[in-house]
């Protein structure tokens, strides 16, 4: 008998057995939850209370308003204040209000810990996976079934390993390196999988970047994702004030694998998806873009502290390209307010960057900075299909927060290591 | 007990991986249930809303709403009279706010062989899908048994009611 992958084991904790096999569907019960304004209350607000169930555990549920907030018309007032009040109604301990991006939040405050099963309302809870926690989405409907009854049926998925060998170059980050998987596998390829991110060089990165891989899961289809954990990970655990009462869940050396990629990264090239796909992925000296318009460096995967500090090193002391504007969005008020207190935002803010709200706002399709018909965007976020970011006639290119900055003073996509070296 | 019945209509016929985004772009996130049905499909087919007959029946290929987990794309689709999706794979998170939300999804081996406009009959709950334009029946993949009971109960609400109040 072969061994397990860390997803067995962590469903096989989780349903109470021994073990499952891949194809099993287990009950499992949650550790955490998180919802948002978007996917949450206003759509299941009613049906929730119709069932007339407590919430099972107010200590493990978070609830945000990141996808509407602050909100640019009735309509999105409207959800606010649904969620608010639903929020007050259920006496919530933990409603965070405009604070930051839900996936973010819950790495910040300690709600995941690895070997944990997560679930929440957006499909980019697969960022759970750099914790070594297996986090996984569900829509606003299932998640009544989740808060009145703690648990959720999922089948054993498989897992694809990505692995990483060799050594990353400077100008290179967890963007470029999820990316370049993301050329192979392409945007089915981990159809109801998890994809296990592995190797040196991952495991080399800061924790928060190892984020941005685990988080673009979802770009795969995948079901989670999973990144094994270290000491860098305690350390953070440590500073999201969770000390204990967790354990690491490793795959076995044994364990089968649905299939396996490997890279070395040690001559690699920043990356960049070109317009309409994820997968759409070239070399960043291969990328002969129009002129830009719009610089974003937001969202859940590519503005977080790490992210604002590489776009930074880019842009102290540089303008961005006449007629193209840069969007900046923190992923939570920690990160704004860590990187106001290094000199991090003044750089940005110098270099002409527009200060926006820690909400998910354009990556969403909401608030400020919606590309108009014809517009150029390049981002640090996670999707570039055809209207993601305001109009259908618009054009996004994905790459990490530090590209970004580069193609922002050059005003095309642009090579960032010629502004670090 | 059975709120989900046979279900007749045209076919919708889309490709490979259609994105959430295409099937209920963000900016409608914050409608109510109700107005969302105006923009069904409209990512990627402007006209389907003022075409789309109640019954009707979608056809994906591979991925069938990959993307955001977004169960306005579901919902939009169901308001707008779509009666059932059929496709030969579905991205997760689609397929599971459809049951939620009592829209019957098969998944269809041969679900390409259906074309555009061909008059469809699908049973949810027998897992058969007839083309009558074509003659021939097709058959899903069967559901667990715990997913047929919330297929049968017509989505996780009712299904809820009746198992845990």
């Amino acid at each position: 008998m072969s061994g397990d992958t860390a997803t067995q084991k962590i469903l096989a904790r989780a349903s109470g057995r021994e073990r499952v096999d891949v194809g099993d569907i287990v009950w499992a019960k949650v550790d955490a939850h998180v919802m948002h304004d978007n996917q949450g209350p206003f759509r299941m607000g009613k049906d929730f209370a119709e069932l007339g169930l407590p919430i099972w555990n107010k200590d493990r549920f978070m609830l945000t308003a990141d996808h509407h907030n602050p909100p640019t018309g009735d309509s999105q007032s409207k959800v606010l204040n649904v969620t608010r009040a639903w929020a007050a109604e259920q006496e919530l301990s933990h409603f965070y209000d405009a604070e930051g991006i839900c996936h973010i939040l819950m790495a910040e405050k300690g709600f995941v810990r690895p070997g944990a099963l997560v679930t929440g309302t957006d499909s980019h809870t697969t960022n759970t996976g750099a914790l070594g926690a297996l986090g996984v989405a569900i829509g606003p409907t299932e998640s009544i079934g989740v808060l009145a009854k703690g648990e959720v049926w999922l089948r054993v998925p498989e897992t694809i390993r990505v692995h990483y060998t060799g050594r990353v170059p400077e100008g290179v980050y967890g963007k470029d390196m999820v990316l370049l998987a993301l050329r192979d596998l392409k945007v089915d390829g981990a159809e109801y999988k998890v994809l296990e991110f592995s190797g040196e060089p991952l495991m080399s990165l800061p924790v928060e970047d190892r984020m941005t891989l685990s988080n673009m899961a979802a770009e795969f289809s995948a079901k989670s994702s999973i990144i094994d954990v270290d000491e860098a990970t305690a350390e953070y655990l440590k500073n999201a004030g969770v000390e204990d009462g967790w354990e690491a869940v490793r795959s076995d050396e044994d364990a089968t694998y649905a299939a396996s990629y490997e890279y070395d990264v040690t001559d690699v090239s920043p990356q960049v998806a070109c317009p309409h796909r994820m997968d759409n992925v070239y070399p960043v000296e291969e990328v002969d873009s129009p002129p830009l318009q719009r610089a974003h460096i937001g969202s859940c995967t590519g503005a977080k502290l790490l992210d604002l500090q590489a776009a930074a090193a880019v842009l102290k002391g540089r303008r961005v390209a006449h007629g193209l504007q840069l969007l900046i969005a923190p992923a939570s008020k920690d990160i704004m307010s860590k990187a106001m207190a290094d000199g991090t935002l003044g750089a940005l803010i110098d270099a002409g960057g527009v200060l926006l709200p820690t909400t998910c706002g354009v990556c969403a399709g909401r608030g400020p900075g919606q590309l108009g018909d014809g517009e150029v965007c390049i981002s640090s976020a996670n999707r570039n299909y055809k209207g993601r970011m305001g109009s259908a006639e618009a054009s996004i290119y994905l790459a990490s927060a530090a590209t970004v900055a580069a193609s922002a003073v050059k005003g095309r996509v642009a090579d960032p290591r010629e502004f670090i070296s | 007990m059975s709120e989900t019945q046979t279900i007749e209509g045209g076919a919708w016929v889309f490709g490979d991986n259609v994105d959430t985004g295409y099937i209920m772009p963000s900016k409608y996130a914050s409608l109510p249930d109700e107005e969302l049905a105006a923009h069904a499909m409209e990512g990627i087919d402007p006209d389907f809303p003022k075409n789309v007959q109640a019954g009707d029946v979608i056809i994906g290929g591979r991925n069938f709403g990959c993307g955001s987990s977004r169960e306005t794309a579901p919902r939009g689709i169901k308001h707008a009279g779509v009666g059932a999706v059929i496709a030969r794979t579905f991205a997760r998170n689609f397929f599971r706010n459809s049951l939620c939300i009592g829209l019957p999804v098969l998944i269809c081996a041969d679900a390409e062989s259906i074309e555009q406009g061909d008059r469809v009959r699908v049973d949810p709950i027998a897992g058969r899908v007839e083309n009558l334009t074509k003659g021939q029946t097709l058959q899903a993949e069967p559901l667990p048994d715990h997913i047929m009971d919330m297929v049968k109960a017509g989505g996780l609400v009712p299904y809820l009611k009746q198992t845990l109040t």
